[in-house]
């Protein structure tokens, strides 16, 4: 999951991102700016904006309402220093998701993140479960059958991402585009070489194949392979 | 009256007492004229009665003197007037005959002369009496009439059984009517005071029920009664007087709140960052380094919340620095400043004209050091890349000297100059933390200048658009 953060305060964005990344499911980018912000949220795959809302440039209202009328989904948090009952109905009659009032604690601030994502997954169980596997998304660790693996970061947010949209095709884009911050180089490699990582892990002692690929398309995270599943 | 007793009790007290007084005086004065006039009827029915009667006494031969009480006369002083007593005295004060029972006092000579009258009572019922010198010629003369050309004396006293009964009538009557009248008058008291004060009652009303949240409330003068209107008008001020700075703390308590907010935000994220991520010796320290920096800010901020949380009222201290010691504070700002000018690629000039022995001014290191350089850093901070400061220290006249910070930026936005020196206005409005500002600076200095007695203001640059700020200060020798 990839989340974008906009907030002038360099120290407290780089405090949220350090927070938020602490969790493995989470990459973070930060803006400082208005402009900056609203660029990258209409602009770029994110699964979750933390928006502040008096930015320089373009104040966070504007930048919601322009993700809204953009026809993005996806949750926006507005996590403000303004915080009378008026501004919260304003925030959220604006089209936000959720709304925290500075100072906020950093333990609320994960969890309502988490929520949100779950929620708009619609998969409000924290624990995701494909045929024998299950994913607890509150301890970060995979369970197969009777054994328990704890992943490795990136590992382990390729496998909840493929799990949020199980039974879905997802493209190598998609990954790459929601599982690195922008200061990564892409090599798409990269995805295959921790896909067979993760192959490896869930499918010891002869357990089926989870995660399947579609050549030219992409990776399925399925108990049935592509083609056999129900029409 | 005490102090406390209310403004009705008051009003109600002094009509009554001022209503007792003059219907006291009027029912006294009526009754007492009234008792007169009936008396003196009394007496004066009394007399002729008593001259009358002088014809009933006759001399005998023997001189002796006799009182006859024919039919006529019987009826005419006795049997109609039983009650009637009388007694006659020959010239040498013998009793001739009497229906008197009582020896007349010696005193009684006097009324004689006056003519007056007297009450006297026997067996409980009183009399009015005179004593009566006749000059009635009497009947059946004789040689040697001893009481001829004599005078006899008569006293004459009737009963005032039915004067006493009309004048106690009177007295009943006017102390019935006096009280009922005070009595309706002290109700007719309270109500018209209570309907009187209704305007101040009501406005004791609205003035109680006003709080905090509802000051906007005002009183409509237009429906007071006229003599109230100014002290309607008046409250009226003061209501919108305190509206005015209940609103000034309010929106200040807001903004102070907000403005702490978001570094205290900046300080709980910042270890609860810390604690998620797993201990690390090097990492930590950083941390705490970040946090102490954090901490300090909100110090900072806090402390410049205090000073600008003041009432602006002058210091009780005197305060003076000699003309050297100011010089050398700006010498020190300016010092501590021109690193921060100079990345900017700026410089910081000064220029002193206030030299000489003896120039005092009115203001104090602390004041001086903290106004300038909140002056100077803004005008690093807006100035832009390049911005030449230039600090100017001279006599204006002979009673304030000015010390006056300029630059060559882009100068202050019109739209920012009306509140410049109000709290938290900023010069970024988006309140960037890049480059620092409290939005507090120039609401300090200009308290700071206040106290002192001077002044801050903004002028419009000399020949260019850059800011620049005049402090004026008190010249004290």
């Amino acid at each position: 999951m990839r989340i974008l953060i906009v907030e002038d305060e360099v120290r407290l964005a780089r405090n949220i991102k350090k927070g938020i990344e602490s969790i493995p499911s989470f990459v973070v980018d930060v803006c400082h700016d208005g402009i900056d912000g609203q660029h990258q949220a209409i602009t770029s795959s994110y699964d979750l904006v933390i928006l502040d809302l008096m930015l320089p440039g373009v104040d966070g209202l504007t930048i919601l309402q322009s993700i809204r009328a953009k026809g993005l989904t996806l949750p926006v948090l507005i996590l403000t220093a303004r915080n009378t009952k008026e501004d919260v109905i304003r925030g959220l009659d604006f089209g936000s998701d959720d709304y925290l009032g500075k100072p906020f604690d950093m333990g609320e601030l994960l969890a309502r993140v988490k929520a949100l994502i779950r929620r708009s997954h619609n998969r409000p169980d924290p624990k995701l479960r494909i045929a024998d596997m299950e994913i607890d998304t509150h301890r970060h660790i995979v369970r197969r059958g009777t054994r328990e693996h704890v992943l490795p970061a990136l590992e382990y947010r390729l496998l909840e991402y493929l799990a949020y949209r199980a039974n879905e095709v997802v493209s190598k884009t998609d990954l790459l585009e929601h599982l690195y911050d922008y200061n990564w180089e892409k090599f798409s490699n990269v995805i295959e070489v921790y896909v067979s990582a993760l192959r490896r892990k869930l499918e010891m002692d002869g357990a089926p194949r989870l995660i399947h690929t579609l050549r030219g398309q992409g990776y399925i995270l399925s108990q049935n392979p592509p083609g056999e599943s129900d029409p | 009256m005490s102090k406390r007793t209310s403004l009705s009790a008051r009003l109600i007290l002094l009509f009554v007492a001022a209503e007792l007084l003059l219907i006291g005086v009027f029912a006294t004065g009526s009754f007492l004229f009234s008792r007169r006039r009936l008396h003196k009827s009394f007496d004066t029915a009394l007399r002729a009665h008593a001259d009358a009667f002088s014809t009933l006494v006759r001399e005998g031969k023997d001189g002796t003197l006799t009182v006859t009480l024919t039919e006529d006369s019987t009826s005419r002083f006795v049997r109609k007037r039983h009650r009637d007593v009388f007694a006659v005295f020959a010239a040498d004060g013998a009793r001739v005959d009497s229906e008197l029972d009582v020896e007349p006092a010696p005193e009684w000579a006097t009324y004689v002369e006056k003519r007056q009258f007297r009450a006297f009572t026997i067996d409980g019922e009183r009399y009015r009496g005179i004593l009566y010198p006749s000059h009635a010629t009497l009947e059946g003369e004789a040689p040697g009439n001893k009481a001829k050309g004599s005078r006899i004396t008569i006293f004459y006293a009737g009963t005032t059984h039915d004067l006493d009964d009309d004048i106690e009538d009177i007295q009943e009557f006017m102390l019935i009517a006096g009280g009922t009248i005070i009595l309706l008058s002290t109700l007719a008291a309270f109500g018209i005071t209570k309907r009187v004060l209704k305007p101040l009652h009501d406005m004791t009303n609205v003035a109680g029920k006003i709080d905090a949240v509802s000051l906007n409330r005002r009183f409509v003068v237009k429906r007071l009664p006229s003599d109230l209107q100014p002290l309607g008008k008046s409250f009226n001020e003061l209501l919108a007087r305190l509206e005015g700075s209940f609103d000034r703390e309010r929106r200040f308590s807001a903004e102070a709140a907000h403005e702490l907010r978001t570094p205290v935000a900046v300080l709980k994220s910042g270890i609860q960052a810390a604690l998620i991520t797993p201990p690390d010796q090097v990492r930590d320290r950083e941390a705490l380094q970040e946090l102490l920096e954090d901490v300090e800010r909100i110090a900072t901020l806090c402390e410049s919340l205090l000073i600008v949380g003041k009432p602006s009222s002058s210091r009780a201290r005197d305060v003076q620095i000699s003309a050297q010691d100011i010089v050398e504070v700006v010498m020190r700002v300016v010092d501590s400043l021109s690193p921060s000018a100079e990345r900017v690629g700026g410089s910081i000039r000064v220029h002193t004209e206030l030299d000489g022995d003896g120039v005092v001014l009115r203001t104090d290191e602390d004041s001086a050091s903290r106004i300038l350089t909140n002056l100077v850093e803004n005008a690093i901070r807006y100035g832009g890349d390049g911005v030449e400061v230039s600090i100017t220290l001279r006599a204006s006249d002979e009673f304030e000297a000015e010390l006056i910070v300029e630059d060559n930026g882009p100068g202050i936005p019109p739209e920012l100059e009306q509140r410049l020196f109000e709290r938290f206005a900023r010069g970024d409005e988006s309140r960037t933390r890049a480059t620092g500002g409290t939005g507090l600076g120039l609401a300090i200095s200009r308290a700071l200048a206040l106290a002192d007695g001077g002044r801050l203001v903004h002028e419009k640059a000399n020949g260019g658009d850059g800011a620049r700020f005049v402090w004026r200060i008190v010249l004290l020798a």
